[in-house]
């Protein structure tokens, strides 16, 4: 599970529920057609089934993303910044 | 989309986007989460998905919102979110900082996560503790680390009730971090982390990024008002804005400096080495704040100042309104690395650096307004002109129109009136101001708003 979020700065983060390996450097490819997108770490990755289309400007924009995972107790165990790649 | 979420901000409406197809985004009270943090607000809507929370449509100035109902938001948020380290906290750190393996060997000034602050931070700590045994540091110097690495650890700014998670964001947190990476690089270097000569301003200011993210949230505003980023440029390009000259500089000078201590006073600054006096012929950096921050570089400013207010080539503003300008510009710097965090792992040739002009419109918009209001007050002072009386200096030039510059000193001054904030880009963020200012440079009249304030 995970939702984005638009900051104030129109900053685009993506909150995680589930766990994904942050030690590797994460990237987040974006089939802008399909408007689908998988948040790849080197050893996992996680498939998100849908990415509105007012999140593609500022992802195209600010060209990262802010990822966050979170605990049951809804605190922000680990963070990192994801590079965003479009394809197709 | 970018003026959508802003817009969304200041008109109380944020909105939290669901990666399950079919969702619609939540939108909920802006006002509430600008006291919480958005990961927050975030991890709250997570825990209630759209499905299980009844959508309720309200309608507000014509337009139909859908609403979650989010009974546990309130509830949440209304608490304080944020707390700084406890005087417990930080002593269990400074006795036992259990560092973790020291990995982030490049000194690019900006954490990377939180795991990546707290290895630098607790890194730092263990250095300080190791100093203590150094012969090179005499007994004041390392009480002076010590001090220094408390009162570091004190400006940690954290989630409640959870110690790792801080806020990456604030200015605090990244002072903390450059602190403590410069102790891990350089030890008992003393000069290196602890030096001060006058003029030279390090993360131990406390003035330095004090509003960093308003000058961020201007920029964002401009960048959705074309009239706004014309007026920057048009008032920046205007030599006539420098009201004063060298027959007042005796006076003006003398009046500016306690204008000068009395926006100290108001900003809470204490902190009397910021600046060194330059002379403006011998010196290229004279009126001008330098910031070094690029890779491998501690991060720091110089500001050199004319004792006199000589700005060169004939134009002069009074000494203490040119160092008001400059630290204004001071608390507008991010307390980091230019550099982004993703950068840390590339090579120097792979950073790709941009240099926008606009941003540095938007850097000057606020401060040099801020000069044109106090001048414009000095000027009418020395020669007994009534505060409200409009002066003819001449016109901001935009090609297509022009804009007077009395006038634009007199309405600024009302506007620094009606909206008090210590930082000037947060007063140009208010709606009326850009709304006015976007008039101004699209030669347009301004919107009407709603009410007395504005919006």
């Amino acid at each position: 599970m995970g939702c984005f979020l638009l900051n104030e700065l129109g900053e685009v983060l993506l909150e995680l529920a589930s766990g994904l390996d942050f030690r590797s450097d994460l990237r987040l490819e974006i089939n802008e057609e399909a408007q689908s997108a998988i948040l790849k770490s080197e050893n996992g990755s996680f498939t998100v089934g849908f990415v509105h289309e007012d999140l593609l400007l500022p992802l195209k924009r600010n060209r990262y993303l802010f990822v966050v995972e979170r605990n049951n107790q809804f605190y922000a165990m680990k963070s990192k910044l994801a590079k965003v790649v479009f394809i197709g | 989309m970018k003026a959508n979420v802003y817009t969304g901000f200041l008109t109380n409406k944020v909105k939290v986007y669901s990666t399950e197809k079919g969702a619609k985004p939540q939108e909920a009270s802006g006002r509430t989460l600008r006291r919480g943090l958005p990961m927050v607000l975030a991890s709250i809507m997570m825990a209630m998905p759209a499905a299980c929370n009844p959508v309720v449509e309200k309608t507000d100035s014509g337009k139909t919102y859908h609403v979650e109902t989010l009974p546990a938001v309130n509830d949440v948020l209304g608490v304080k979110i944020y707390e700084f380290l406890s005087e417990a906290a930080i002593n269990g750190i400074l006795a036992n900082p259990a560092p973790a393996p020291l990995e982030d060997v490049n000194f690019n000034h900006m954490p990377e996560n939180q795991a990546n602050f707290w290895e630098i931070v607790r890194n730092g700590v263990a250095k300080t503790n190791e100093l203590q045994n150094s012969s090179r540091l005499n007994d004041d110097q390392k009480s002076e680390y010590r001090i220094t690495a408390r009162k570091m650890l004190a400006q940690i700014k954290h989630a409640k009730g959870d110690m790792q998670n801080v806020d990456l964001r604030d200015y605090n947190n990244l002072k903390t971090f450059l602190y403590f990476e410069k102790v891990v690089r350089y030890g008992d270097k003393y000069w290196k982390v602890l030096g001060r000569t006058e003029g030279t301003i390090d993360e131990r200011a406390e003035a330095f990024g004090r509003y960093y993210q308003d000058q961020e949230m201007l920029k964002m505003r401009m960048a959705n008002n074309v009239g706004m980023q014309k007026f920057a440029k048009a008032l920046y390009a205007c030599n006539e804005r420098f009201v004063l000259n060298y027959n007042d500089s005796i006076q003006a000078n003398a009046m500016s400096r306690e204008i000068l201590k009395d926006w100290l006073t108001n900003q809470k600054v204490k902190d009397s080495n910021l600046w060194y006096y330059a002379e403006t012929d011998e010196y290229d950096y004279a009126n001008v704040l330098a910031v070094y921050n690029s890779r491998g570089n501690p991060v720091r400013a110089v500001l050199g100042v004319s004792p006199k207010g000589d700005l060169g080539d004939g134009f002069y503003s009074p000494v203490g309104s040119v160092i008001i300008h400059e630290l204004q510009h001071l608390m507008q710097k991010k307390p980091a690395s230019k550099e982004k965090p993703e950068d840390n792992q590339k090579e120097d040739g792979e950073i790709r650096r941009q240099s926008s002009h606009f941003d540095d419109f938007a850097m000057e918009l606020g401060p040099t307004l801020y000069s044109l209001t106090i001048e414009d007050r000095m000027y009418k002072k020395l020669h007994g002109i009534n505060e409200d009386k409009i002066m003819d200096y001449g016109h901001i030039n935009f090609g297509t129109h022009h804009v007077s510059l009395g006038q634009t000193a007199v309405w600024f001054g009302k506007m620094l009136e009606k909206y008090p904030h210590s930082s000037v880009d947060k007063v140009l963020c208010e709606d009326e101001v850009v709304n006015h200012l976007n008039a101004l440079g699209n030669n347009t009249k301004p919107l009407i708003l709603n009410n007395a304030n504005g919006r």
